[in-house]
């Protein structure tokens, strides 16, 4: 089979999957663009090259959701003197420390502490 | 070797050179106006170096295009209802986490300090090029990653594809209704992990290998894939074992090729495993415990029922013709075909990872045990293919004796 020929169906293939998957999903949010969303600002408030904690009552899959949207400038570690907190809306704990940042939406409350006054 | 082929090949180069450079660059601090230009350079020197040998010309066949390209677009059809959005679990907490850190020449290096689930110690060949491609692109996009997919994804059935079909195009096109009716196989090419290219670069060292006898050459190239079989996954290293134990004979004789091909990819993973990514946890958390776990029959039990079911549910056909295939070869008192044995050995390799994994073993088979069958799963479509098409040769009786 000549390359040329071979090459184009390839890409074309390729390039019509990418389109389909561009038009399938460009408009669809799904949690992980709901956490993204709501986790926006903490850019603002926690300067880039900076560490914070994840804290909280959120299960192990939105603290790693949490880490992916966060890299590559925040980086979450453990004990650190800002921390990130993350509750189930129908979970009325306040985190410790001075709240720096809190935000909600339809499924978490998000806080950014400190323990430092600063 | 054909010119199709070794266009595809070639994609698989690039994808290796890229992330190699990429990584190297990284290191050495060098902007994205530096790094481009020396990538695209080895890109065409790489190119040339490849096609530099006269290659006859081919002849287009409509059936051929035909057949290859309904195929194609069956699996790019199917993978649009199977894919999700940010990928499955490990593309985004493991694989497109690492791409977004190289994609950043200020804080990359935070990745390893990501200890927790992230594992920054998996080799780097798919993250550092999609990193590439970002900064390209000047920021980390999903596009990006999934078409790198996509792209890897079709080339595996199409390698095999363009292998086969000079010798036996009902073969060629049998091969290629395996990846098409393979859910498993699609829905993994899109998860946007990085299993699917370590089975492109472990088929792509077959594939070479079996041109090592009429060109000496072949061998840099079956090295190079082996190397980047070890620079896309950790698991990889053990392919590269087992192949090279196998050909411990050729490789021995043609040692200098076996450097020549192996030695970047294997300098970039020393460079990364010995200078950045921590210890690998299987690797560290092995203690007393584990001799343990060997002597415990109720693990190779229980590893051994979750693979049939994975096989049962995902893989039924490749079954069935294995258990013929040695069956005809118990018949005929005959060997199987030693690339058949190599990946029964592979198969046995993983098998005793999870004999000494540390982790919870249900939940590693959950997690795991589809995608490592999956990581080998083109490689055994390649050999059969190969091997029933080398009879169609003979002749159609000789097939249906087989």
């Amino acid at each position: 089979m000549k390359t040329p020929v071979l090459l184009t169906i390839l890409f074309f293939v390729a390039g019509v999957s990418t389109w389909s998957y561009h038009h399938k999903f460009s408009k669809v949010q799904d949690d992980m663009d709901k956490l993204a969303a709501a986790l926006h600002p903490v850019k603002d408030v926690v300067p880039a090259g900076g560490t914070v904690s994840f804290a909280g009552n959120a299960d192990i899959t939105i603290s790693s959701q949490s880490r992916y949207i966060l890299s590559p400038g925040i980086v979450l570690s453990e004990n650190k003197d800002t921390a990130l907190y993350i509750y189930p809306l129908q979970d009325s704990t306040m985190p410790a420390g001075n709240i720096l940042w809190q935000h909600g939406d339809d499924r978490y409350n998000y806080y950014i502490t400190t323990a430092n006054a600063e | 070797m054909q010119s199709d082929s070794k266009h595809i090949l070639y994609m698989g180069l690039g994808i290796g050179c890229i992330s190699i450079l990429y990584f190297l660059s990284l290191i050495a601090g060098l902007p994205i106006f530096v790094i481009a230009p020396v990538i695209i350079t080895a890109l065409v020197f790489l190119y040339r170096w490849l096609n530099k040998e006269y290659q006859p010309p081919v002849q287009n066949s409509i059936w051929r295009m035909a057949i290859l390209a309904i195929g194609l677009v069956l699996i790019a059809d199917k993978a649009d209802g199977l894919v999700e959005k940010h990928g499955q679990w490990d593309a985004w907490a493991i694989w497109n986490l690492h791409a977004r850190y190289l994609a950043d020449p200020a804080y990359w290096q935070n990745m390893f300090q990501n200890t927790e689930h992230a594992h920054p110690d998996y080799p780097l060949a798919l993250p550092a090029t999609i990193a590439f491609f970002s900064r390209l692109a000047g920021g980390f996009h999903l596009l990006i990653p999934y078409t790198l997919h996509v792209v890897v994804m079709l080339c595996v059935p199409v390698l095999i594809f363009t292998e086969t079909y000079r010798k036996g195009l009902l073969v060629a096109s049998l091969a290629l209704l395996l990846f098409v009716t393979n859910d498993m196989y699609i829905t993994q090419g899109v998860s946007q992990m990085a299993d699917t290219m370590l089975a492109f670069f472990f088929l792509a060292a077959f594939v070479c290998f079996d041109y090592a006898r009429e060109n000496r050459q072949m061998i840099i190239l079956s090295s190079a894939f082996l190397g980047l079989c070890m620079w896309t996954k950790n698991e990889g290293i053990m392919l590269v074992l087992v192949f090279v134990l196998f050909n411990a004979r050729i490789f021995m004789l043609e040692w200098k090729r076996l450097l020549y091909g192996i030695g970047l990819p294997f300098i970039a993973l020393l460079i990364f495993k010995m200078g950045y990514a921590p210890a690998n946890d299987l690797v560290t958390r092995q203690s007393a415990d584990t001799l343990d776990n060997i002597t415990d029959w109720e693990r190779y039990q229980q590893i051994y029922r979750s693979w049939i079911d994975t096989i049962n549910e995902h893989y039924k056909t490749l079954k069935y013709l294995v258990v013929l295939y040695l069956f005809y070869c118990l018949l005929r008192r005959k060997l199987p075909d030693k690339r058949f044995l190599m990946i029964l050995a592979c198969l046995a390799g993983y098998f005793m990872i999870y004999i000494f994994s540390h982790q919870d073993l249900e939940w590693h088979l959950f997690t795991s045990a589809h995608r490592l069958l999956h990581q080998l799963m083109p490689v055994i479509v390649y050999v059969f293919a190969n091997k029933f098409a080398n009879m169609g040769n003979k002749g159609a009786f000789q097939v249906v004796r087989m």
